[in-house]
C-alpha cells in the first residue's frame, strides 16, 4: 500500500472534495426543497373515513383523487398539525373545533359554495358556536352518531336485555373490557355513568369521584386503544366482552355476524362530526368541492349502510329505503331527533383531563 | 493562474500546515450532522423545559414549574422506576442468554465464523415493528401459544397473562435486542489471548475457575458495553410498551410521548425527557464504576 502523505495530490483532492460535500450538504439542508403548491386538496380524516365513496363528486369535477392523511383520534390530529402538518380540510367533531380555532388552525368555510348545504336540517346548519362572520361557518357537519358500549351478548347474556354501561365496571368481567383512548369518549362515559355532567367544570369533589370511577374502569380494562381494527378484532375473538365504541365499530361487528348489542341508555352521547378548513389552505376552491363531495347523496347513503352513522344530509336519508335506515338502527325522524340536540360538547379543561387519564392508566397497572 | 485556483492552493497549504484543521475537515460532514440533528434539538428541548404551556399558547417566560412537577408527582417516579426495572431485567436476561452464544462462536466454532455471526443477526433482517407485532401474534389471546396449548388440551381458556403486561414487554425487548448483546461480547471474547487460558490451566485452574478468573474478567468490557447498549435505549422505548404493554406495562417514554402528542404539553415533556436522560446517565456511570470495581476484585 502506498503511503499517502499530507502533500500528496490524492490526499488534498480528497480533502477539498470532503469540504465541498460538507458545504453542499449544509446548503441543501438549510435551503431545503421548496414544496410545489399541492395539486390536489388534502383531507385529514379518521382512519376509516377516507373511502372512495366520499370523493366521487370531487373526482368527477377535477378528474383526480384528493390526497388523504389519517388520524386515529383528534388529539393525535391536533398534535400533528401543531407540529407543522398543513392539510386543506380536516374532519374533527364539533367539540374539538373551538380548540383548533383558538390555536389559529382554521379559516371559515363559505356555505354558499356548497351545493348540498341546504339539504342539511336547520339544527345542523346553526350549531352553537360554529358561525363565523359574513354568513360563513367554521364547521360543516357530515354525520352524527353515538359513543356507547358494545357488548357480546353470547359472552355476557345477562346484559342482553339491558340498556346500560354497567358491564365496564362489572368485576365479573375484569380484564375483559376495552375503552377508547380519547377522553372525549372515555371520560364522558365515566362521568355520565355516575351522574356527573362532563361538560361543566368539575368541582373538586366531583373530580375525585370521576377519578375514582375511571381508576376502577382502568383496573377492569384489557386494553385502551384508538385503533378500530384492534378493537373490532378483540371483540370478535372474544378477548374482550364489552368495549366503548362508535356506531361504525358496531356496524362492522354486525356485518361479521357477531352476536353484539349497542347499548342505548338514556342520555347516550351523540356527536356531530364534519369538516373544517385549514387556515393556510392554498386550495380553497378544491377544499370546498371536497367538503361538498363528502355530504352529497351517495356519500350520505354510504355512511348509513356501511358505517351505521346518520348523515347530516337528512334529505338524502329521507330518500333511502326505510328498511336500510332501520337496519342501521337510526331514529325514524332524524330531523326531530337532531332538533332535540343533546350533543357532545367541548370538555372544559381538557388538557388536565388528558393528563389525568394518562396518569390513571399508568398507575392502575401492576 | 485564476484567483479561485490561488485560493484553493492557499487552502491546501493551510490544511497541510495544521493537523487539527485537517482532522476537523475530515469529520466535518459527521460533525455537521451531529450538530444539526443532535445538539440543536437537544438545546431546543432544554429551552422548552423551562417554558410552560397553557391551553394553546406557549409561554416563554422562564420557569422551574415543569421540573417541580417532575420532582413532586408520584406518577413520574413510579413510571421511571418501573422503566428501570423492566429495562434492567431485559438487560440481565439478554446478556445472560447472549453470553453462551457469543462464547460458543468465539471459542468452539472453528469454521465459517462469519456465517454464524450473520445467522445470529438474522432477527435484525426484519423491522423492529414487525418483530414487536410478531410477539403480539405469538402471545395474543388467539395467538400461537394459546391456540397451541388449547388444541393440546392443556388449558380450556386462553391464558390472559401472556400479553399486555410488563412480562410481555420484557420478552419482546429481550428478543429484539439480543444481537446488540451478542456482538460486543463476541468481540471481547475473541480478543482474549488464548495463551492466558493455557497458562491458567497449566497453573492448575479447572474449567470453571479458569472461566471466572480469566475469561469473564477479560470479557467484561464487552459485557458492560452490551449492558449499556441495551439498557439505555430500552429505558426510553415506547413502541413496545404501546403495542404489548397494556395498562400495566406503561413506561416513562409513553408518558413523555403523550406530552408531545395528546396532552399537548411540550414543556413538561421536555422536562421529563431531560430528567430521564440525566437519571439514565447517572445509572450508566454507576454501572461502569461498579463493574470496574467488581472486575478488579475478581482478579
Amino acid at each position: 500500500m502506498s503511503k499517502i502523505t499530507s502533500d500528496h495530490p490524492a490526499r488534498t483532492g480528497l480533502l477539498s472534495a470532503t469540504m465541498i460535500a460538507a458545504a453542499a450538504g449544509a446548503f441543501l439542508t438549510l435551503a431545503g426543497p421548496r414544496p410545489a403548491a399541492a395539486a390536489e386538496a388534502t383531507l385529514f380524516t379518521w382512519e376509516n373515513l377516507a373511502e372512495p365513496a366520499f370523493f366521487e363528486e370531487y373526482e368527477k369535477k377535477y378528474k383526480a383523487t384528493p390526497d388523504s392523511a389519517l388520524f386515529a383520534d383528534e388529539d393525535e390530529a391536533f398534535a400533528k398539525m401543531m407540529g407543522g402538518f398543513k392539510p386543506d380540510v380536516m374532519a374533527p367533531c364539533t367539540y374539538e373545533v373551538p380548540r383548533w380555532r383558538d390555536a389559529g388552525l382554521l379559516q371559515p368555510i363559505d356555505p354558499s359554495k356548497l351545493s348540498h348545504w341546504n339539504a342539511l336540517p336547520e339544527s345542523l346548519r346553526n350549531i352553537k358556536g360554529m358561525a363565523a362572520e359574513g354568513g360563513k361557518v367554521w364547521f360543516v357537519p357530515q354525520y352524527w352518531g353515538n359513543t356507547s358500549v358494545t357488548v357480546r351478548t353470547d359472552l355476557a347474556p345477562e346484559y342482553a336485555g339491558k340498556e346500560s354501561w354497567d358491564i365496564l365496571w362489572d368485576p365479573k368481567y375484569k380484564g375483559r373490557v376495552a375503552a377508547l383512548e380519547g377522553v372525549d369518549d372515555t371520560f364522558a362515559i365515566s362521568a355520565l355513568h355516575i351522574g356527573i355532567d362532563p361538560y361543566e367544570p368539575l368541582s373538586a369533589e366531583n373530580e375525585k369521584k370521576v377519578r375514582e370511577h375511571m381508576t376502577a374502569l382502568a383496573q377492569n380494562l384489557r386494553m385502551v386503544t384508538s385503533d378500530s381494527t384492534t378493537l373490532v378484532q378483540a371483540v370478535a375473538s372474544g378477548e374482550v366482552v364489552a368495549a366503548i365504541t362508535w356506531n361504525d365499530h358496531y356496524t362492522e361487528m354486525k356485518a361479521e355476524e357477531l352476536p353484539v348489542k349497542f347499548m342505548r341508555p338514556k342520555g347516550i352521547i351523540t356527536f356531530v362530526c364534519g369538516f373544517v378548513m385549514h387556515k393556510e389552505s392554498k386550495n380553497v376552491a378544491k377544499a370546498h368541492t371536497l367538503i361538498d363531495s363528502n355530504i352529497n347523496d351517495s356519500a350520505s347513503h354510504f355512511l348509513v349502510t356501511e358505517m351505521g352513522y346518520g348523515p347530516a344530509n337528512t334529505k338524502a336519508l329521507k330518500s333511502m329505503d326505510a328498511a336500510l335506515v332501520q337496519k342501521a338502527e337510526l331514529p325514524t325522524d332524524a330531523d326531530a331527533f337532531l332538533a332535540a340536540g343533546i350533543f357532545q360538547r367541548t370538555l372544559p379543561n381538557k388538557d388536565a383531563l388528558v393528563q389525568m387519564w394518562q396518569e390513571i392508566r399508568a398507575m392502575s397497572g401492576q | 493562474m485564476t484567483p479561485s485556483a490561488g485560493l484553493l492552493d492557499r487552502l491546501h497549504l493551510l490544511l497541510a500546515r495544521h493537523e487539527a484543521l485537517r482532522g476537523y475537515t475530515l469529520i466535518s460532514p459527521t460533525l455537521f450532522v451531529v450538530l444539526a440533528a443532535m445538539a440543536v434539538p437537544l438545546m431546543l428541548m432544554v429551552a422548552y423545559s423551562f417554558w410552560s404551556q397553557s391551553y394553546v399558547t406557549l409561554d416563554t417566560t422562564l420557569t422551574l414549574k415543569n421540573y417541580a412537577d417532575v420532582a413532586t408527582r408520584d406518577i413520574y417516579h413510579t413510571l421511571f422506576l418501573r422503566s428501570v426495572m423492566i429495562s434492567g431485567l431485559v438487560t440481565l436476561i439478554t446478556v445472560l442468554l447472549a453470553y453462551p452464544m457469543a462464547y460458543f462462536v468465539a471459542f468452539d466454532v472453528k469454521k465459517h465464523k462469519l456465517l454464524w455471526l450473520i445467522l445470529l443477526t438474522l432477527p435484525f433482517w426484519t423491522s423492529y415493528l414487525l418483530r414487536v407485532f410478531s410477539w403480539k401474534v405469538i402471545l395474543g389471546y388467539n395467538g400461537v401459544i394459546n391456540s397451541g396449548l388449547m388444541s393440546l388440551g392443556v388449558i380450556a381458556e386462553p391464558l390472559q397473562f401472556l400479553l399486555y403486561n410488563p412480562f410481555s414487554v420484557i420478552v419482546t425487548l429481550a428478543h429484539a435486542w439480543a444481537a446488540f448483546a451478542i456482538l460486543p461480547i463476541y468481540v471481547s471474547l475473541e480478543k482474549i489471548d488464548r495463551t492466558l487460558l493455557e497458562a491458567a490451566t497449566d497453573l492448575g485452574d479447572g474449567p470453571v475457575r479458569r472461566f471466572f478468573r480469566v475469561t469473564l474478567p477479560l470479557s467484561m468490557p464487552g459485557v458492560i458495553a452490551a449492558s449499556l447498549l441495551i439498557f439505555i435505549p430500552t429505558v426510553g422505548d415506547y413502541v413496545t410498551p404501546t403495542l404489548v404493554g397494556g395498562t400495566g406495562g406503561v413506561m416513562i417514554a409513553n408518558i413523555i410521548q403523550a406530552q408531545f402528542g395528546k396532552a399537548n404539553n411540550w414543556p413538561l415533556g421536555s422536562a421529563l425527557a431531560i430528567s430521564t436522560m440525566l437519571a439514565v446517565t447517572a445509572i450508566a456511570c454507576l454501572t461502569i464504576w461498579l463493574a470496574k470495581r467488581g472486575t478488579g476484585a475478581i482478579r
